[in-house]
């Protein structure tokens, strides 16, 4: 899975720290997030496209096998 | 988690992390260096203290700045690292009771063996599935 949430937060203007703020998780998640090394629950990807007030499916692409 | 909770659960890592490096300087000094394998579990109860203590502080930090002390991702870290110890636990446990019968060990030595192994086994278990993150 990609996500756009680097470059959704440098058009937002928000550092890691903000965002992990914003959604309630620690900013190693944030780091694991944008390198697709980590797969949210349907809570955080919900709360995270909420912040940059997109769809779910406009933030994290998944990509097909 | 509440402040209190947060408060009350970095006191005791920070109280049990205190008495373990405590200990395990008293014995260092103790049984001096005639004792190499005493020295060698000594030195690895002191690396995983020291350890858990700095990554305390770096939560201690993060609370500080408004950050949670936990999340999901470091929940799901946990757990596996929890589950992955516990297994290899049991493996060493069972190595120990098939190598007792061909070495001299004292049975209660055993038990530290498995409870040290398993410490261990949590802290490089804790390190992998944190640095590779996919879940």
């Amino acid at each position: 899975m990609r996500t756009r949430i680097k470059e959704l937060r440098a058009r937002f203007d928000l550092t890691q720290k903000e965002l992990a703020k914003k959604v309630g998780v620690r900013r190693e998640t944030i780091v694991f997030l944008e390198k697709g090394k980590y797969n949210p629950s349907l809570k955080l990807a919900y709360d995270i496209s909420r912040v940059f007030k997109m769809r779910i499916e406009d933030v994290f692409l998944m990509e097909k096998d | 988690m509440s402040n209190k909770k947060n408060r009350m659960r970095l006191y005791l890592i920070l109280g049990v992390s205190a008495a373990i490096i405590a200990t395990a300087i008293l014995m260092f000094f103790s049984v001096g260096f005639d004792n190499m394998p005493l020295m060698i579990v000594t030195f690895i109860i002191m690396l995983i203290s020291i350890g858990a203590l700095m990554m305390t502080l770096r939560q201690v930090r993060d609370v500080k700045d408004g950050l949670p002390m936990e999340d999901e991702r470091s929940k799901k870290v946990m757990q596996k690292a929890m589950s992955t110890s516990f297994l290899l636990m049991i493996y060493l446990l069972l190595a120990v009771g098939f190598v007792t019968d061909r070495v001299d060990i004292e049975p209660r030595h055993v038990s530290s063996i498995g409870i040290l192994g398993g410490a261990v086994f949590f802290f490089v278990s804790w390190f992998y599935y944190n640095w590779r993150g996919t879940f």
